[in-house]
């Protein structure tokens, strides 16, 4: 799976995916009011006339049969690409998760490390004090066992360095998982709601293609097309391209920061 | 009506077979584009109750998907790896398009010219595929023009107007492309794939006790009507439908037969039938004690 940096990039896609489809959406929906309104009058209003009429002024507009299969074809496929982005935000955000968890015991360990390694560097202390009070009790730097006790609290010395920069490093570490952790949160939750949003964007899609559907189905374009245009309508506000504009903007502000904070480091 | 799990891809399966053993010749929707198409359904399979195939929307589905085949490939097949053999099988499959109007020069000579016109669709009327091949004289270019001397180009105007035309009988595809300034239709043919009848969904009712005895088993229809000067005589072959003329009011029955004097067109329907083997004894019995002379096919 793509590293941190690389589901940012992928978290931003995804949003410009998702204000680019609420657009086209809300304009494939909209596209179906002026086909109604450029209905003859007694279509829209539900009229029926003789088919065999109708068929001899041919020539005359393209037969609202026609225009609603290429209208279920648009709203369809629309309905496919959002299904396919909702999904996709689904598998990132599933692997920001794994990504994540695998941060935060990262994380645990190196607080363990970093306990053990400071119990080290005190009990090496704590050894190196009593070292140097032997030291301090021989009546002279000359004593023959002073050399020895000194090369020893030397030695020990350096372990306590070590053992402390050790902590220091591995608190640093768990530092770093736990803010990476921290940032994964955020961005399995920008991913949730950016899949809650396409999902919602993906069931107005499939709402309309059903309408449109089901008017080709029952033969009566022309004769329903007011109701249609009604319910494409109100499918539209379902579909509210402001709404997942403010919602993406959120992301993107997020997104910066998130990318702020990585160059900060 | 939808169909889930096991029991879809049975359904889907017997469609394939017996599509296999229609063939459906060049006047027909592609039969094996649409034995391809059914690879791609997905489930839950939703049928169109009036014709027993899947719906439009089921069908179109696969067009969509289709569409976006190479965007995933590109954009999304890492992420999404178990759906990446699907639209890697799409992008190399041989669809057709459910819904087309196709026109290609077959003779041209001096300001004449001779045209053939495919319309695929899905029939609204009876959830059906349909194909219509138009033969018909043009004089000028009105209609269709010519680039480079043979490559044909129909106007926007004539391809809503095939579009119009083409949703109905083949007779009524005729009369109406008459109408057209400069063109004169010769021969109107429309192949219809459908329906597909089961014991769930028998359809007409000469065939419903015979698939009640088989619940597994299906008959798919394959009916063709031609409207055309060059047919010898009005003739209804097929028992399970009636010319379009018969089925108008007197008066307007009487403006069509008018028109057809001065066209001088005549029509004929037939229809086949393709079944399950464990179908055709039965059946051929069913339609011979009903006087139904229809060719049955099993295999």
């Amino acid at each position: 799976m793509h590293p941190p940096m690389d589901r940012f990039q992928t978290v931003r896609e995804i949003a410009s995916a998702q204000v680019r489809l609420a657009r086209a959406l809300a304009s494939q929906l909209r596209a179906h009011v002026p086909w109604q309104q450029a209905l003859p009058g007694d279509a829209r209003s539900g009229k029926r006339r003789a088919r065999w009429l109708n068929v001899l002024r041919t020539g005359r507009a393209r037969p609202s049969h026609a225009v609603l299969a290429d209208h279920l074809a648009q709203v369809q496929r629309c309905a496919a690409e959002l299904a396919l982005w909702a999904d996709r935000a689904r598998a990132e955000r599933r692997a920001a998760a794994a990504e994540r968890e695998r941060l935060e015991s990262e994380a645990v360990r190196s607080r363990e490390a970093e306990a053990a390694a400071s119990a080290r560097a005190a009990e090496d202390r704590r050894a190196l004090e009593a070292l140097h009070a032997e030291m301090d009790g021989l009546p002279t730097r000359l004593h023959p066992r002073y050399a020895s006790l000194e090369a020893k609290a030397r030695a020990v010395h350096h372990a306590v360095a070590a053992a402390e920069l050790e902590a220091d490093r591995l608190s640093e570490s768990s530092a770093r998982s736990r803010h990476a952790a921290f940032a994964g949160r955020e961005l399995e939750a920008a991913l949730e709601r950016a899949e809650q949003t396409l999902r919602q964007l993906e069931r107005a899609a499939a709402g309309a293609a059903e309408q449109v559907n089901r008017a080709l189905g029952a033969h009566a374009a022309s004769a329903d097309a007011r109701e249609l245009a009604e319910l494409l309508a109100a499918a539209v506000k379902e579909a509210d391209p402001d709404a997942v504009e403010s919602l993406a903007k959120e992301t993107f502000r997020f997104l910066s920061e998130r990318a702020d904070a990585a160059r900060h480091r | 009506m939808t169909l889930h799990g096991p029991e879809a891809e049975a359904y889907l399966g017997t469609l394939r077979q017996l599509l296999a053993v229609a063939r459906p010749g060049a006047q027909y929707p592609d039969g094996r584009g649409l034995a391809d198409r059914l690879r791609f359904l997905e489930p839950p399979l939703e049928l169109d109750a009036r014709s027993g195939l899947p719906s439009l929307r089921a069908l179109g589905k696969v067009d969509a998907d289709r569409s976006l085949a190479r965007d995933f490939l590109d954009r999304h097949a890492a992420a999404l790896p178990e759906k990446a053999p699907r639209f890697r099988d799409l992008l190399d499959a041989p669809l057709e398009p459910l819904h087309r109007v196709q026109v290609r020069l077959v003779h041209r000579e001096g300001g004449a010219s001779r045209i053939q016109v495919v319309r695929d669709l899905v029939d609204p009327a009876s959830g059906c595929l349909a194909r219509f091949t138009i033969l018909a004289l043009q004089r000028g270019e009105g209609q269709v023009s010519f680039a480079r001397g043979d490559l044909s180009r129909a106007s926007a105007r004539f391809s809503d107007a095939v579009e119009e035309a083409a949703s109905g009988d083949a007779e009524m595809a005729l009369l109406a492309l008459a109408k057209l300034p400069g063109l004169t239709p010769e021969d109107v043919v429309r192949g219809q794939l459908g329906p597909l009848c089961t014991a769930r969904a028998p359809g007409p009712p000469l065939l419903a006790p015979v698939l009640a005895g088989s619940p597994s088993g299906a008959v798919l229809h394959l009916a063709l009507e031609r409207a055309g000067v060059t047919v010898p005589q009005d003739r209804s072959l097929d028992p399970l439908a009636s010319l379009y003329r018969d089925a108008l009011e007197p008066a307007a029955r009487q403006r069509v037969e008018a028109r057809r004097a001065e066209l001088g067109y005549r029509v004929v329907k037939e229809r086949r039938l393709v079944c399950s083997p464990e179908l055709e004894p039965p059946l051929r019995a069913a339609l011979a004690a009903a006087g139904a002379r229809l060719v049955v096919r099993s295999r």
